[in-house]
């Protein structure tokens, strides 16, 4: 069963997928912390309609994909910001006008430029199979970003999650970590969409922070954890995927709610 | 030949050829970085006054070599049990520093005293001019003006919705200043604090539950600085052992008593080594016992740094235990209580 699952990664799409989809896995979730502790699941929800405008361009001007993606997605999170700025810092009401917005323009070109429909909604599933390698370096860089902010700005991170006038009054510079923080996260999203879909990519990036949160007791517990449980639930989907022929997003899904409902079971019955 | 030698055993432990009281300021730093029991070091000095004198009591010295010792000194280290030996007896020793010390100051009086005439001074100026700030186009605090210097301390009292958190909230520039100006040391306040002078003690937040231990949110009061692990594990340990909650460090911040929250939020402070220490209802969730320790540990940060410290408070309790000056706040000015 070993060698046979060997021989599978070893094929060169398939090692390309599997290295690219270890990586996100473990260090992804990183990214679902900062979304929950700073409170922006909505925004995320931004984010996933920010791919599908740049899903539906990206066909209509014939250019690479994620790259497309990525730029969309940072342009409306940039506008995110800035029209917080004016509106009192309030990113959610904000996240809610750009989400409608970004869906309704993507509409609008697919109708306009007949695109097919099926094509774009193809991003809402993704495949790290289908990745080439501009696309995994691109991944592997964002996840490097990732990384590096994590260990190198911890400090900064862990203050302004706490609390962002405490941050302030120690010195931290709370407005430009937020604007790290938000961009960050905005890369993240677009480049797991590759690999989970739009509907599927907080099985990677969230889940693995809410059970991570559910049972540590401090901000670098709950960061190691969740990349830990990003890893496992990455590479047991992926072995499920392979073994019993499945769609890999809907595995790693599967198998992280499974730990989700486990991990609220356990603490019920404490 | 040094001025002062401390030696525990047959081991030195410290040497210096300072000036003034400047070496025994140096040993007690040692002492505190090096956890070395002050009852166990003999300490050797050319001179000591009363002034020197109190310095080695207070840091808990028992034995000690004179060459030239005062009489005040004498009766000083008799009073606390110190055994003294010296080379030559003089009714005084002519420093104006001895002039200074009076016979009913207490040994914490003369500490603080020459602290303060060393320049360890933490505290920093504080001015605000005439200000106008509030929320949403509404002003709260109107023509309001204070000023307080370097290591000053001062309560301001007030009604709820006064504007007392909103004072402390305009001066770190979380709440805009429409009008007027906040200077920290003669300097704008923003900039100021944005270089951490100022430390805030904020009212127990209960809204966020997400887990964080006790030693994250210490850390949050060196975040914007730089500092090798090893330092800031010490400044760590040091904040968190002065307060005395260095045994919850690992625990989840959320699951602390009122009390516990409140000595952890201090060591922050601590760790911040700020200027001006601004705490908003700092004993709202503590019981009796939390609250004298409170107190306590703000007689030591008063005694040790001396930083200029507001508290807005209408907790009659410690108003009256730390009598200090206070202000009352009402229709967005302070007046004298």
């Amino acid at each position: 069963m070993i060698s046979s699952m060997l021989e599978i990664i070893l094929l060169p799409p398939v090692m390309k997928g599997f290295i690219s989809l270890m990586v996100v896995s473990a260090v992804f979730p990183i990214s679902g912390v900062m979304i929950l502790r700073m409170n922006l699941l909505q925004m995320r929800f931004m984010l996933t309609h920010g791919v599908i405008l740049g899903g539906a361009l990206s066909l209509v001007i014939g250019a690479p994909q994620l790259p497309v993606i990525i730029a969309v997605n940072l342009l409306v999170v940039l506008l995110l910001i800035k029209l917080s700025d004016d509106d009192s810092g309030n990113p959610g009401r904000i996240s809610v006008l750009l989400m409608v917005l970004t869906i309704g323009l993507a509409g609008i070109l697919m109708h306009k430029f007949k695109v097919a429909a099926r094509d774009t909604l193809s991003i809402l599933w993704g495949s790290p199979f289908t990745l080439n390698v501009s696309d995994m370096i691109i991944i592997l860089f964002i996840a490097a970003v990732l990384l590096i902010y994590a260990i190198a700005g911890f400090s900064r991170m862990n203050a302004v999650f706490f609390n962002a006038d405490l941050a302030q009054s120690a010195g931290v510079n709370v407005r430009l970590h937020r604007t790290m923080i938000i961009i960050i996260i905005s890369l993240t999203t677009a480049a797991a969409i590759k690999l989970m879909g739009a509907l599927l990519v907080d099985a990677l990036i969230i889940l693995p922070a809410f059970i991570a949160a559910s049972f540590s007791g401090s901000l670098k517990k709950s960061l190691i954890n969740a990349s830990l449980l990003g890893a496992v639930f990455g590479f047991g989907g992926f072995y499920l995927s392979v073994q019993f022929d499945l769609p890999l997003s809907g595995s790693i899904s599967i198998l992280g709610g499974a730990a989700y409902l486990l991990v609220r079971l356990r603490r019920k019955s404490l | 030949m040094y001025s002062l030698r401390a030696t525990t055993g047959r081991d030195l432990v410290f040497q210096s050829n300072g000036k003034w009281l400047y070496p025994l300021f140096e040993l007690e730093e040692h002492i505190k970085r090096h956890c070395i029991t002050p009852g166990d070091i003999y300490l050797e000095d050319k001179i000591a006054g009363r002034a020197a004198a109190s310095l080695m009591i207070r840091m808990g010295i028992k034995r000690v070599r004179i060459r030239l010792l005062s009489r005040y000194a004498l009766d000083l280290f008799e009073k606390h049990d110190v055994n003294c030996s010296y080379d030559k007896l003089v009714d005084k020793i002519d420093c104006r520093t001895e002039d200074l010390i009076t016979a009913g100051m207490s040994i914490d009086d003369t500490y603080r005293f020459l602290r303060k005439r060393a320049g360890f001074i933490a505290g920093l100026s504080l001015k605000i001019d005439n200000i106008t700030a509030g929320y949403d186009g509404r002003d709260v605090l109107s023509g309001l003006s204070l000023e307080l210097e370097a290591g000053g301390q001062l309560i301001v009292t007030g009604e709820n919705g006064s504007g007392k958190s909103t004072l402390l909230r305009a001066v770190l520039g979380l709440v805009p200043v429409r009008a007027g100006a906040v200077l920290i040391d003669g300097k704008p306040a923003l900039t100021e604090v944005a270089g951490g002078k100022a430390a805030y003690l904020n009212q127990i937040d209960n809204s966020n539950r997400d887990p964080v231990s006790a030693e994250e949110v210490v850390r949050i009061g060196f975040a914007s600085k730089r500092l090798r692990k090893d330092e800031a594990d010490y400044k760590l340990e040091l904040a968190m052992r002065r307060t005395g909650c260095f045994d919850l460090a690992a625990r989840d911040f959320h699951e602390l008593s009122g009390g516990e929250k409140q000595k952890v939020s201090l060591s922050r402070c601590l760790c911040q080594e700020p200027g001006i220490f601004l705490m908003d209802e700092p004993t709202s969730f503590l019981d009796s016992g939390a609250n004298r320790e409170f107190v306590s540990i703000l007689g030591e940060l008063l005694l040790v740094e001396m930083p200029t410290i507001i508290i807005v408070s209408h907790d009659r309790g410690l108003i009256g235990s730390i009598g200090w000056s206070v202000k009352h706040l009402s229709g967005g000015r302070l007046s004298d209580d």
